[in-house]
């Protein structure tokens, strides 16, 4: 007796779900107006590299530069109508080109291929937390920080904590968080900037992200790194400690994933953890697809990799 | 049974049009695509003309080929040429600039931005990718007991450049540690050159903090350019230090 009711009860659960499944498009909504899709552009660690790695031998040779990126990304947004384009921070540094015009050409070239939003990495205050605010002149693009307090500082005016992308009927909420600078930057190059908990303000983020403005989505970005040996925090403790985060856009180790890492958090949702490498060597993209009332795991998915992989 | 089912269903839809919820956007599937960009990928012209004023002006300072190289440099942890070979030209800087004999030279391995340095042309753009930072090259006075931190934070860091001295990674420690060729005694002054962002307590270098530095202003970047001059011009190469001075334990 108490089999077969719990038969019936799982039966009436699953055939229900698969009625509303095929149901619910005829009977309630518009015929495709169940189905969204957004397509995830992203960059992490560029570190000023303009230019391709030059043909030099070396095992980066050819590798990289924003003209080519430029043309991948005029592609994609050809075939794909809602694109959000986004970088990780360590936009600065590591070639001439930075020592000579201090990050100018970067954030020129970062507007002109359209990012709509970017996180700061520690590298970004290597010739002083006023050059970087004064480089923003040239972003038109917001530059995304929960987790640095920077009242009294250049950067006061020059950063928000979120940025929500309507993406047709989307809405998509971004964020970002950085690495703690004492020990990291020389302290002369931060100043007054207060570091603060990335998990909690990340966390606090996107939880208004979701409840107050009805995001759908949540991603942030990270200069914390992908994961370390001791506990320091990084994007695996991110992903396991916050809430309402459902994507983590990492950088900072320079690490290049051969596929994302999906951790469940502590509410058991799936958290997803990419990152690219660095130099510019790799564009990533994830699409995501949504679809109104079913869930699915989204630690399920495939990964493809365009292009021959030579050397990082 | 079916009419079971309806029920519960009809009762679903009804709750939902009373409520007037409209259902929420779930994330159904997703797909991870990863652009490899290459020389072979095509180009917008419009950044090439962007980035033409820019790179010309940069070209005609760093394209100047300052030395040659015999082999491939590689950056790697926990020892490797690239480090043994710059590790060796902070060493010399600071004995010749500083006017003393120094004991042991080290700087972090991410102070070096380049993973690998090909064999032929070195130009000098190719140093400033190298060394981009503009660091200075300090010594310290360190007795043996705040070297043996020092080193053991680079050996928990993975191996450090190092020149005049090696060690054993052990236990997350440096172990069996050489300075000169003798064991590290606790009790005597040594004379270490590193950079000052080190000394300074980047990278978790925390014992350094209060040690008094001795500053000329080298830039790091300047002493290799030097080097690589002097040595190109006496008709020398950069060549091969494949030495392991830095090793885990078997």
């Amino acid at each position: 007796m108490l089999n077969r009711r719990k038969f019936l009860q799982q039966s009436a659960f699953g055939a229900g779900s698969m009625l509303a499944a095929t149901m619910l498009p005829q009977t309630l909504l518009a015929a495709d107006s169940n189905k969204a899709k957004l397509t995830i552009l992203h960059t992490n660690d560029v570190h000023s590299r303009l230019d391709p790695f030059p043909m030099d031998g070396s095992r980066n040779a050819g590798l990289g530069g924003v003209a080519a990126r430029a043309e991948l990304i005029k592609k994609i947004r050809s075939e794909e109508e809602h694109v959000l384009l986004l970088d990780a921070g360590d936009i600065f540094q590591g070639t001439p080109y930075f020592n000579l015009y201090k990050g100018e050409p970067e954030i020129k070239a970062m507007t002109m291929m359209g990012y709509d939003a970017a996180t700061m990495g520690n590298h970004d205050f290597d010739a002083g937390l006023e050059n970087f605010a004064n480089q923003l002149q040239h972003a038109q693009f917001p530059i995304l920080m929960s987790n640095y307090d920077f009242t009294h500082t250049a950067m006061e005016s020059k950063y928000v904590p979120y940025k929500i992308f309507k993406k047709g009927p989307l809405k998509i909420g971004v964020t970002g968080v950085g690495i703690e600078m004492k020990g990291l930057v020389p302290d002369n190059l931060f100043g007054e900037t207060k570091y603060l908990d990335p998990i909690k303000k990340a966390s606090a983020t996107a939880e208004y992200l979701k409840k107050n403005e009805k995001c759908d989505l949540v991603i942030c970005l990270s200069h914390l790194g992908y994961k370390y040996s001791d506990n320091k925090v990084s994007d695996q403790v991110l992903a396991k400690e916050s809430e309402f985060v459902d994507i983590i856009i990492g950088g900072h180790t320079h690490t290049f994933m051969d596929k994302p890492e999906t951790i469940t958090n502590k509410k058991g949702a799936d958290v997803l953890i990419n990152q690219v490498g660095w130099a510019g060597i790799v564009l990533g993209r994830i699409d995501i697809e949504f679809s109104k009332g079913k869930k699915k795991n989204l630690s399920e998915s495939n990964t493809v990799v365009n292009g021959k992989k030579t050397s990082e | 049974m079916l009419l079971l089912i309806r029920r519960y269903f009809l009762f679903f839809i009804t709750a939902l049009v009373l409520t007037g919820c409209k259902p929420a956007w779930q994330l159904t599937n997703k797909n991870v695509t990863q652009y490899r960009v290459n020389a072979d990928s095509p180009k917008d012209t419009a950044f090439t003309i962007f980035l033409k004023p820019y790179y010309d002006q940069m070209a005609s300072a760093m394209n100047q080929v300052i030395a040659i190289s015999d082999v491939e440099l590689i950056k790697k942890q926990p020892s490797c040429n690239m480090g043994n070979f710059f590790a060796d030209i902070v060493k010399v800087t600071a004995e010749k600039e500083y006017n003393m004999p120094v004991d042991i030279a080290i700087f972090n391995h991410g102070g070096m931005r380049l993973t690998s340095m090909a064999a032929g042309d070195v130009t000098l753009g190719k140093i400033y990718e190298l060394s981009p930072f503009d660091n200075y090259i300090v010594i310290l006075k360190l007795n043996g007991k705040v070297l043996q931190d020092f080193l053991t934070l680079s050996a928990i860091k993975g191996g450090w450049p190092i020149a005049g001295g090696s060690y054993i990674i052990k236990d997350k420690k440096a172990t069996e540690v050489t300075i000169g060729g003798q064991s590290i005694d606790e009790n005597k002054i040594y004379n270490v050159a590193t950079i000052d962002y080190i000394a300074n307590g980047g990278d978790d270098a925390n014992m350094l903090r209060t040690i008094p530095q001795v500053n000329k202003n080298i830039i790091m970047r300047d002493a290799i350019v030097n080097y690589l001059k002097k040595l190109t011009a006496g008709g020398k190469h950069i060549v091969d230090i494949p030495e392991k001075r830095v090793q885990y334990a078997e």
